[in-house]
């Protein structure tokens, strides 16, 4: 978090603070005043079963049918589907990361290549500043 | 046992904190924690509505959610590394649209 001369907090945009404070309390206040006016009936009162939570949570996961486990239903549909997506995930953000030598923009979100800009010459002289002394040579 | 509501109250003062610092926040990585928050107040709820039902599903629900966040986080965090090449900075204000 970066902070100006002034000492202020310079991530945080000092005249949209207010309303967005505002509007999150008004937001608070409305879910409070549902969610204790709601009736929600009478708890179950714990789990059924004889298996652990977390033995039940794996049986639920692979769709295993123990007996003694805490009723619930199947997941190994989704398990496979988030295992796909988080390789994605894995995929994407490598290709995101990734640089290429000669070209100082990032290839992954970059349009093509005429919305490049201005091509940048990358410095050879290990980014000494310029006017201490030396002459430079052009 | 700890009364419903009380959970519920809790997620929604989770949800609010993390409304509140996507609507005022510009850097991108507290942005992505802010999101974080929402995503964890909705754990709360399956989690406290698991256990008021006597039923499992919201528990292993959650656990998915979580599986969920992280594939969110890790391309967050490549958009991020993008941002800061391109930009110099992790201001999501600076970059307004989609192509440079």
């Amino acid at each position: 978090m970066s902070v100006d001369r002034g000492g202020r907090d310079a991530d945080v945009d000092d005249r949209s603070r207010k309303w967005p404070g505002v509007a999150a309390i008004a937001l608070f206040v409305v879910l409070a005043a549902v969610f204790v006016g709601a009736p929600f009936g009478d708890a179950a009162g714990g789990f059924e079963g004889d298996a652990g939570i977390t033995a039940s949570i794996g049986y639920s996961m692979f769709n295993i049918d123990a007996p003694d486990a805490i009723p619930s239903e199947g997941f190994l549909v989704s398990f496979i589907l988030i295992a796909v997506v988080l390789d994605a995930a894995l995929d994407g953000a490598v290709m995101l990361a990734t640089r290429e030598e000669e070209d100082e923009r990032s290839p992954g979100l970059a349009s093509d290549a005429t919305d490049r800009g201005p091509e940048r010459v990358p410095s050879t002289d290990g980014g000494r500043p310029v006017g201490d002394g030396e002459e430079v040579d052009d | 046992m700890v009364p419903i509501e009380y959970y519920l109250l809790l997620s929604a003062a989770v949800f609010c904190i993390g409304v509140f610092g996507i609507l005022t926040r510009r850097n991108a990585l507290l942005f992505l924690m802010s999101v974080e928050l929402l995503l964890n107040a909705a754990n709360i709820n399956l989690v406290a509505f698991s256990r008021f039902h006597g039923n499992l599903t919201g528990q292993t629900f959650s656990l998915f959610t979580l599986a969920l966040a992280a594939a969110e986080v890790a391309i967050g965090i490549g958009i991020v590394l993008v941002l800061y090449r391109n930009f110099d900075d992790v201001d999501v204000t600076e970059a307004t649209t989609m192509r440079w």
